[in-house]
């Protein structure tokens, strides 16, 4: 890193963060001119998110300093990040719906006499933000109303009449339409000539490197390197992004066989995925990777029958079963561990015992009634198995660490042996040691011929354990290969949409 | 309790909860607290009456207070599973009436055997309860705003049916279910416990039970772990109707007549017993044990005040300071707890 110079908004120095257990930011730095808009590039679980959210006053950092306009802050809380002129702009907008554009753009800064808002003083000035971003939206529409490009010129425009002097963007065109995404930009490059100081972070790096004027790039939560845009292609950002030692890696061998026991035709649903085709066998491990947004997720659940499927279907044992429903699934050998564990997996107050004995009853119960000590050893065993640090199964799941109540989860699905797993993003938030078990587990199940599919963030992760690996991009099925025919590189090229 | 092979290794977690002692696990659990909490107001209470007045410990007297509390106590039993699956039921009020106007009229213009006619008056309550699971789970109605229609409209039904007016031409037999004894204990005793104990194994015993939690702790979990969200919720929403069925049969015994107006308020009288007892309004928390010490301390309260000749007035302040006293001090307990765990 070069020394702070004049015109410096924004510099962090050797930031760290950790969560419990998982080192989510090791050293991160950062530096950003007034008058300039700032890449911030890296890979899932590189640190971006956690970096935003220490400047945004959402966490408090462990270590590292953070310099704004020349002075060293600590920002308590979000307020606190907000008044200094830090205004972040979050993926999905955070607008009350119900609200107009204009209420919604001095939402939290209205101004009063004598208790009485004064909407039409306020109006004059709301006017004037979106004059400066080049736009004229109906001020008193209302925002449920708008589409997602409006939605995010006006969380600008409320930016601006904060007099923000840093504006953070976080995957903005996420969800936007190519005109969309040009309108952004144009405003983005304007406000830059204003002086505003710009962080912008993306997954689509051809566009992020087209508007931006200095790259950040962080890996394993530290800045790796910082260069101009200007010359730099994707292809170069993502070999920093990636760059990593090799013996990381996890490799096994193949447990697959010859029996296909799923086969998907052609799902579509109205989550997003469309024509998505592929077959899984006995004891295979199915790699599905891609990025925020490529229906990773809704095809897990597709899959369990937790979302509806409008058109394709299903065969599970080569043949096409009726309406698919967790409740079905759970009971012909499937398992789903889906990707938020303590909002879609974990019962926070209920034990041990019965959090993992919720997905196959019919192990410990007759006549409806449960058998109590049948159930418990049941748990004891398969907590000895999965090697649960825990000093009774009677503890509430809550006092648990992410990677044991990852466990616990798995465990369910390992009562009564599923033959297929769905595995959602199966290592995230948890430390590396519980990764490394969660991995052992896994390669147990195939040997037994259970079918894996594991939908992942962490390229490593699908790399160095799936047979196969397929890429969705944007709802479809963007290339199947073997694991081992495309570099990482390759991979992570088709999953920004690069062909393969 | 069980160890495992392996040493704890997570200190926190370890720090937490201390292992080896039961007793010290089962009073982690917020509902035991409050259960502890509540059992102890109720011995004060009793206490503090049987000291202020000479009547309270009077063996009559106290079998007194147990036939008043049953009533409320049974439709508790099974409202306090509907409130922790995350559910309401504010019809068991009209569905005292309803089965008790439709029990009233089967004896007294269709001749039916009274048995039968009671039964059919249960059933009756049972069938308002599966109109509120139809639109609760079916439809995905707010159970609020259900069965607050279900409550005005299973009160017009009983006003429909009995003409406005308390059922006439009831044969005295009718009177007989809720003053009678079985050994020295009265019937609608006996009924509460019955229906108390049959709750309780379902609520510890069986699948019911822990689909009920789960459901209630978190829905999205609980279906995507393959628990039959519906169905429980269904199935809880129909005994709910059958007990508040049960509670009016033995309300419209004791006044020997089909009343229409019969168990106006009750409804709130179960919800404040249910909260009381230190079920959770979001669900996922409670116990029916828990809901009976509730019943009892409303119980006693009501009857104490009764005996020291406080007005009805009075009665009605008291009770909605004790609600919300025992619900308030549960909170601020929990509160400073938590922030002295956290130093």
């Amino acid at each position: 890193m070069e020394p702070c110079g004049a015109g410096e908004l924004l510099t962090v120095e050797a930031l760290t963060k950790r969560y419990d257990g998982v080192q989510a930011l090791r050293g991160a730095d950062l530096t950003v001119r007034a008058g300039e808009i700032h890449a911030l590039l890296g890979e899932n679980g590189a640190g971006k998110s956690t970096l935003i959210k220490a400047l945004a006053g959402a966490i408090q950092p462990d270590s590292g300093t953070i310099t704004f306009q020349g002075e060293q802050v600590a920002f308590g809380s979000p307020t606190g990040s907000m008044r200094r002129g830090i205004s972040v702009i979050f993926q999905h907008a955070n607008l009350v719906p119900q609200l107009t554009v204009a209420q919604n753009v001095v939402l939290g800064g209205e101004q009063r006499r004598l208790g009485f808002l004064r909407d039409d003083g306020q109006r004059e000035a709301v006017r004037e933000a979106f004059a400066t971003l080049g736009t004229n939206i109906d001020l008193n529409r209302t925002a449920a109303n708008l589409r997602s490009g409006e939605r995010q010129l006006v969380e600008i425009a409320r930016a601006l009449l904060r007099r923000a002097r840093l504006l953070i963007l976080d995957e903005p065109t996420a969800s936007l339409g190519t005109q969309e995404v040009e309108h952004l930009h144009r405003t983005l490059l304007d406000l830059r000539r204003s002086g505003l100081g710009i962080i912008y972070v993306s997954h689509r790096l051809e566009e992020v490197l087209s508007v931006s004027d200095e790259v950040t790039v962080l890996r394993d939560g530290r800045t790796v390197a910082r260069r101009p845009a200007a010359g730099s292609t994707p292809r170069d950002v993502i070999n920093l992004m990636i760059g990593r030692d090799a013996a990381h890696v996890f490799r096994k061998s193949s447990d697959a066989r010859e029996t296909v026991v799923l086969k998907a035709n052609g799902l579509t649903t109205d989550t997003g995925l469309s024509e998505v085709s592929f077959e899984l066998r006995a004891g295979e491990i199915l790699g599905v990777f891609g990025l925020l947004g490529s229906g990773r997720t809704e095809l897990a659940r597709a899959l369990f029958g937790a979302d509806p499927i409008r058109s394709g279907s299903i065969e599970t044992d080569g043949a096409v079963r009726g309406r698919r429903t967790p409740y079905r699934s759970s009971r012909t050998g499937m398992g789903l561990v889906p990707e938020e564990r303590s909002l879609q997996a974990l019962f926070a107050q209920l034990t041990i015992v019965d959090n993992m004995t919720s997905g196959r009853p019919w192990l410990y119960s007759r006549f409806g009634f449960i058998r109590k000590s049948r159930r418990r050893g049941l748990v004891t065993d398969m907590a000895r198995r999965l090697r649960l640090r825990t000093a009774s199964v009677d503890q509430t799941v809550s006092t648990l660490s992410g990677g044991n109540q990852q466990k616990v989860v798995l465990g369910r699905w390992m009562l009564g042996d599923s033959r297929i797993l769905i595995l959602d993003d199966p290592t995230v938030g948890v430390d590396v040691g519980a990764k490394e078990e969660i991995y052992r587990l896994i390669s147990e199940l195939t040997a037994d011929g259970t079918a894996v599919v594991l939908l992942s963030s962490e390229l490593p992760e699908v790399v160095g354990l799936s047979d196969r690996i397929m890429v969705l991009f944007r709802g479809r099925v963007h290339t199947i290969v073997n694991s081992g025919d495309l570099s990482e590189a390759a991979l992570l090229g088709a999953a920004h949409g690069e062909a393969a | 309790m069980t160890r495992l092979n392996e040493a704890p290794t997570d200190l926190a977690a370890q720090a937490r909860v201390a292992p080896g002692s039961s007793l010290r696990t089962w009073f982690t659990k917020p509902t035991s607290k409050s259960l502890v909490m509540n059992a102890a107001i109720l011995a004060l209470l009793c206490l503090w009456l049987s000291l202020a007045t000479n009547q309270f410990t009077s063996l009559e007297n106290l079998s007194n207070v147990i036939r008043q509390v049953s009533f409320v106590g049974i439709a508790a039993c099974v409202v306090t599973p509907v409130m922790v699956a995350g559910g309401l039921d504010l019809s068991v009020g009209s569905i005292v009436a309803v089965a008790g106007v439709t029990a009233a009229k089967f004896v007294a213009d269709a001749q039916w055997p009274l048995p039968i006619s009671f039964l059919v008056g249960v059933l009756a309550g049972g069938a308002v309860g599966a109109l509120n699971a139809f639109l609760v789970v079916g439809m995905r109605i707010n159970p609020v705003i259900t069965t607050l229609g279900t409550m005005y409209i299973g009160r017009g039904l009983a006003n429909v049916v009995a003409g406005g007016s308390p059922v006439t031409g009831v044969p005295l037999t009718f009177n007989n279910l809720a003053t009678s004894f079985v050994g020295p204990i009265p019937t609608p005793v006996v009924i509460f416990a019955v229906i108390a104990i049959v709750m309780i194994v379902v609520e510890r015993k069986t699948l019911l039970g822990r689909w009920t939690i789960a459901s209630g702790g978190n829905q999205e979990a609980a279906r995507l772990s393959g628990i039959p969200v519906n169905r429980t919720r269904v199935i809880l929403y129909v005994l709910s109707g059958l007990a508040a069925g049960i509670a009016g049969i033995l309300i419209n015994s004791r006044v020997a007549t089909g009343d229409p107006t019969s168990g106006t308020g009750f409804e709130f009288d179960v919800i404040v017993a249910v909260v009381l007892g230190g079920t959770a309004i979001t669900g996922g928390q409670g116990t029916i044990i828990g809901s009976i010490v509730g019943v009892l301390i409303v119980g006693v309260l009501d009857n104490g005040l009764n005996l020291m000749g406080v007005s009805t007035f009075y009665q009605n302040i008291v009770e909605g300071a004790v609600l919300i006293f025992a619900v308030g001090v549960d909170e601020v307990f929990r509160r400073t707890w938590r922030s002295i765990l956290r130093r």
